[in-house]
Parts: structure tokens; C-alpha cells; sequence
């Protein structure tokens, strides 16, 4: 059933971060309500906050048995690892993404999706100019209608 | 008796408006639940403002159309776009959205429409012939139940994990953290908010999942973005009865849990079908393909346990007035401005509302064949557009959906977080589907873990002998332990040496 599976670049660090995060929920559960009584508000989460310290380090053992990364140090496998999690499309589109989220309150929702739409099409190279435009249109005219008429629901 | 039943029965039948007004329901409904952010529960508060000066039959033939329509209509973008449309089709997503990456969507939508309309047609069997005897066991299940349940459910992680148990754990009790966010019901109290309000209200789980299935899969689907789509067979979309009769045996039983879970205040058919899923994949010895990789059963199970759980929701509704779930929670309501008085006496005041339900809710799983079978080659050539375009409008519709909820743009920051980490999560082989099933049954594992031990003073040892004195308490907790077993190795190595080995069997 296993398969043998080389680590992959950044893994071990994720890992940790997780496991640090996992320790500051702990302490964040413990904080809660401490050790006052067995059915207290803080109880239930720090038995979730244990499970989730106990499994990253049992995710970490478990790594211990696999390959290294084809690298040579520490920073040849952040490179590598960066190369691998942000592709440079992902860098861009993230950033898009995020541009989106942060106008669709001061332009509003119909022109900054639209824009975020006819912009994606042409980065993510899924269309021309002019059939990305018209997609857009005719995509947010169903939605629009959809939510503002039939639902009655506030657009951002 | 019986006369005035069976006349009561096909009232939504014979009356055209009756049935014009649950064929639209239906209609509408399928179309609700496949958008993400547009809930079942949503729509119905909704028309209960609309139908406000209605006729109660006609309000009540529209909600119960938009509640099976709706149920069964998330499946189709969490077989599409890996996006359930409805916390309902979380499991749908499972073995759905592999089905699509084979170019199998036309066949997994008609597969799941029958098996939706066999489910819902078991719930409303069960809802007819049952109800009293149901909504009397629904009503003996105490926090020590549910919780047992929830653990059933969170067994459902070991299977879900991927490529490591560990990791598969990991995920799904950051999922409980996510789900415990917020305003504790028990004490008020506030609950990883960091003293803010903003967080008091707690993360809305639908918030997580449009994140962790929509936004994260767009951006995974991004490092592909030049891999042409698969093209989808869409020549066989009806299936034959052969293929209906194979599933059969299973779908009837994951409809009976979908029936009981519904019938359980408070649980409804999300949990229902995430149950259910977890059942076929123990109890299904030779899947058409291993699990998680485009199963059939994976399909049918959660398919049609979400829409037997629609009976089941409308069992301790009608028959005490308490709501099965979210949706029947609402219709209640919409019962109390009308003029009717949802409780124990109900169905002694007004008896013609329970075999009216009844006979609308077959009627609309008739129309749920319809309308499911057609249609589906335009929804399955959706998937072969090319990811540039499909991934902006996946976005779009996540940000719609998520804002809908509670018209907070602070909830899309949410879901786009949730995205992020979602991306990072898959790119180092976690998986959000425990994720997103800790936050779905860690509250209420929470809530009946403590009130279980509350109502026995806080001693663990009087819950443990409750756990094995009542009844059913008795029977689920060997359901438990025979599901924690047969996980473990150990199961493996007594079948092997035969005893020669004995180690405790360990989460």
C-alpha cells in the first residue's frame, strides 16, 4: 500500500510551522478555561489541540524514513521549494486574486469582477480579448440576476 | 381513514397549481443548491417572506420542491467543479470530481440523480409508514449519542487521509479548532476570538469549504493551467437498470441512515451523507474503482442518504413540532405564520398537513427525475472549458457565494485565507476533506461530549457505563469500537496469527 515517496522541497519546514501553530492553538485552548473542570468550554479544544501537536510530530517521524530532496543544503531546497510552491503564474494570479478582493468594496462588485474576470481570461490565457470580454458579461449578467433579483441579496 | 389519507395524499397531484407550484420548486431548487453561497435554508426563509399572504398548500407545495431540489442539487458542481454546492454534497465531492477528471460527469450526474430519487423516495416511504416509531427512537438518542455519531463520522478522517494517516488526522482537528471558533453555546463564552467581536459569531463553515474546495482547487488547478480539459463522454448519461439494481442493496441502506440522521434534531443531511459515505467505503468489498478515485458507490452512498434525510428532517417535525434540521427548522416557522401550530398536537389539529407533506414530497422527487435527467450534457460540457476561463468564474462565484452568507466582506478575506492555506494544505498531501469534516461535527462533538459528562456530574466512568448499558447507546458504541478495530492493523493481524498477536486498539 505505501509508496515510497521522495520529501518534497519545503516539506519538513511546513511541517514545523504547522507544529508551531499547533502549539499556539494549544496554548490559545489552554488559555480558555485551563484545567478548571472536564466538561469546560476549553476542554474539547485542547484535546483537538493535542491531537494536532501529537500528529504533525508523527508526520515528522514518518519523514524521517522517506528520501531527501535531490539538494545539496539548506537554501538550495528553500530555493527549490519556492520554485515548486510559487510557480511564477501563481505569484501573478495570487496577486490578482488578492487586487480583486481588496477593490471589490470601493469599485464595487460589477466593475471589479468584471475587470478581475477579462484580466484573469487573458493572464491565464484562456481566451482572446474579445470573447473574454463577452464571457464576463454574459457570466456576471446570470449571476447578477440571479442573486439581485431573484434573491434579493446585497452584492458587495 | 385511509380514504381521507389517500385524498389527502394526491391533493398536490390533482390540483394543478399545487403541482405547477412544486415542479417550480423542484426546478428552482436544483438550481439553488448548485450554486455555492445559495443554501436550501437560505432560499426558504426567503420565501417565507414571499409567500407571506400565500395559501398555506401553496407555500408549502413551493418550499418542499426547493427542498428536495435544492438537497439534491449540490451535487452537481461537487461533481463538476469539485465545489459542493451544498454542505449536503461535501461527500458527493469525493468520488464525484474524480468521475468528471475521467470524463465520466454525464454519467455521474444521471447515476446520482436515480440513486437521489431512490433515496428520497425511501425517506418519504419511511416518513409515511414510520414516522411515529422513528421520531420516538429520534427522540431517545442523548448527547452521548450524538457524540458517538460524531466520532463515527471523524472515523470517516482515516479513510480521507491520502497519502498519510497522520496528516489526515492533523487536518481534521484543525478543522474542529476552525469549527469551535467563536461564541461557546454552552457558557457565552469566546472561544479563540482573541477579544475581538468580529470573531465571536464564529467562521461559518460553508465559508471554509467554498475556500477549501473552490479557491484552493483553482489555484492547485493553476500549476496545470495549459493541460487541456478532459473530454467528457456525455453519450450515456441515462443509467441502465442493470447499473440502478446493482446499487440498490446499497443505496437502501445508506438511505435508512440518511432517514435516522435526519430524523435526529440537529443533524441533517450533511452529516447524513458523510456517514453514509463512510458505510459504503467499510462496507463495499469491490468498488467499481478504489475509493476517492471516481467510485460509483462512493457516489451513490452520500447521494442518496442526503435526500432520504429530507424524510427523515419532516419525521419529528410533524409528528412533535421539533425540527429535523436547518431547513425543517424554517419550514416550522413558516408553519407558525400561517396560522398552524407545529407540535405534538399537530397532526391531531390539522391532519391533513401530514399526508399533504408526504404526497408532495413523492411528487416532487418525480419531478426531481425530470428535471434532473435533463440538461445534463450542457451542465457536463461545463467542465471542458479551458481552466482559464473556468478558474476567474470558480473565483467569482466563490466570492458571491461566501459574501451571501452574511453580506460581510470580511467572510470573503475568510474564504480567500482559507484558500491559500487550502493550497498549501494539497500541495504537501493533506487533504481538506477531514478539514472541512472537523468543522462540520467538531461543534458537535463538543457540545454532546459536555453534555454528556454534565448530565453525569462530570464523572467519566458513570458516561462510559452509559455507553454500554443503554441500548443504543450499546449498539453504536460496538459500531465504534468495531470501526476503530477493523481501521487499526490489528484487526489484520488477528485475522493473520490469530490471537497470537494482542496490542490496544488505538485511534
Amino acid at each position: 500500500m505505501k509508496t515510497t515517496r521522495k520529501l518534497r522541497p519545503g516539506e519538513n519546514l511546513f511541517i514545523y510551522f504547522l507544529l508551531a501553530f499547533s502549539l499556539f492553538i494549544l496554548i490559545m485552548a489552554y488559555l480558555i478555561s485551563g484545567f478548571s473542570s472536564v466538561s469546560s468550554p476549553g476542554a474539547f479544544p485542547m484535546a483537538a489541540g493535542v491531537v494536532m501537536v501529537i500528529s504533525a510530530i508523527l508526520v515528522l517521524i514518518g519523514h524521517r524514513k522517506l528520501e531527501k530532496p535531490d539538494v545539496e543544503n539548506f537554501a538550495d531546497e528553500m530555493k527549490l521549494a519556492v520554485k515548486n510552491v510559487f510557480p511564477k503564474e501563481f505569484i501573478i494570479y495570487a496577486g490578482i486574486i488578492i487586487a480583486y478582493m481588496v477593490l471589490i468594496q470601493p469599485l464595487h462588485f460589477l466593475p471589479s469582477s468584471f475587470a478581475f474576470m477579462v484580466v484573469s481570461m487573458l493572464v491565464l490565457r484562456g481566451s482572446g480579448i474579445v470573447k473574454s470580454l463577452l464571457i464576463s458579461a454574459v457570466t456576471l449578467a446570470c449571476i447578477y440576476v440571479i442573486f439581485q433579483y431573484f434573491f434579493r441579496v446585497i452584492m458587495p | 381513514m385511509t380514504e381521507s389519507a389517500l385524498h389527502y395524499f394526491f391533493m398536490g397531484w390533482l390540483d394543478p397549481s399545487l403541482m405547477l407550484l412544486t415542479a417550480a420548486g423542484t426546478l428552482g431548487g436544483i438550481y439553488i443548491g448548485a450554486i455555492p453561497g445559495l443554501s436550501v435554508t437560505m432560499a426558504v426563509s426567503i420565501l417565507i417572506s414571499f409567500t407571506f399572504s400565500w395559501e398555506v398548500n401553496n407555500a408549502l407545495a413551493l418550499m418542499v420542491g426547493v427542498y428536495c431540489g435544492g438537497v439534491y442539487g449540490g451535487s452537481r458542481t461537487a461533481i463538476l467543479l469539485n465545489i459542493p454546492g451544498a454542505p449536503a454534497a461535501i461527500a458527493t465531492s469525493f468520488d464525484g470530481f474524480p468521475l468528471a477528471e475521467r470524463g465520466e460527469a454525464g454519467r455521474a450526474i444521471g447515476v446520482s440523480t436515480v440513486i437521489s430519487v431512490v433515496g428520497g423516495v425511501i425517506g418519504v416511504v419511511v416518513l409515511a409508514v414510520a414516522a411515529p416509531l422513528v421520531s420516538d427512537l429520534s427522540l431517545k438518542f442523548a448527547p452521548r449519542d450524538y457524540l458517538l455519531l460524531a466520532v463515527m463520522g471523524l472515523l470517516l478522517v482515516g479513510s480521507l487521509s491520502g497519502e498519510s494517516m497522520a496528516k489526515g488526522i492533523f487536518a481534521g482537528a484543525l478543522g474542529v479548532i476552525v469549527g469551535l471558533v467563536g461564541m461557546d453555546p454552552l457558557t457565552a463564552e469566546g472561544r479563540f476570538t482573541f477579544g475581538t467581536i468580529a470573531l465571536l459569531g464564529g467562521v461559518h463553515f460553508v465559508i471554509a469549504m467554498i475556500g477549501l474546495f473552490g479557491v484552493a482547487e483553482a489555484l492547485v488547478q493553476i500549476h496545470q493551467i495549459d493541460v487541456k480539459p478532459v473530454k467528457q463522454d456525455v453519450s450515456k448519461i441515462l443509467p441502465s437498470w442493470s447499473v440502478i439494481l446493482k446499487y440498490l442493496p446499497l443505496s437502501i441502506r445508506t438511505s435508512l441512515i440518511g432517514v435516522l440522521i435526519g430524523a435526529l434534531p440537529g443533524t441533517g443531511g450533511d452529516i447524513a451523507s458523510l456517514l453514509a459515505y463512510d458505510h459504503a467505503r467499510r462496507s463495499v468489498k469491490n468498488p467499481s474503482r478504489p475509493f476517492g478515485k471516481g467510485a460509483y458507490e462512493g457516489l451513490i452512498a452520500p447521494e442518496s442518504a442526503n435526500n432520504a434525510a429530507i424524510g427523515g428532517a419532516y419525521i419529528p417535525m410533524l409528528t412533535l413540532g421539533i425540527p429535523g434540521d436547518a431547513v425543517t427548522a424554517v419550514i416550522i416557522g413558516a408553519l407558525f405564520i400561517h396560522g398552524l401550530k407545529p407540535g405534538p398536537m399537530l397532526m391531531i389539529d390539522t391532519p391533513h398537513l401530514f399526508w399533504f407533506t408526504v404526497g408532495n414530497l413523492a411528487l416532487a422527487n418525480i419531478f426531481l427525475l425530470i428535471f434532473g435527467l435533463t440538461g445534463i450534457r450542457i451542465f457536463a460540457k461545463m467542465v471542458e472549458l479551458p481552466k482559464g476561463i473556468l478558474i476567474p468564474i470558480i473565483i467569482v462565484l466563490s466570492v458571491v457565494g461566501t459574501y451571501t452568507i452574511q453580506n460581510n466582506i470580511v467572510d470573503v478575506y475568510w474564504m480567500l485565507g482559507f484558500g491559500i492555506f487550502g493550497y498549501f494544505l494539497k500541495l504537501y498531501g493533506f487533504q481538506v476533506g477531514p478539514v472541512i469534516l472537523g468543522v462540520i461535527l467538531g461543534p458537535l462533538m463538543d457540545v454532546s461530549y459536555r453534555r454528556a459528562l454534565m448530565s453525569c456530574k462530570n464523572d467519566f466512568g458513570l458516561v462510559a457505563q452509559e455507553l454500554f448499558t443503554n441500548p443504543i447507546s450499546l449498539i453504536l458504541s460496538l459500531a465504534v469500537i468495531w470501526m476503530l478495530v477493523s481501521q487499526t492493523p490489528l484487526w489484520r493481524n488477528i485475522k493473520r496469527r490469530f490471537g497470537k498477536k494482542k496490542a490496544a486498539p488505538s485511534g
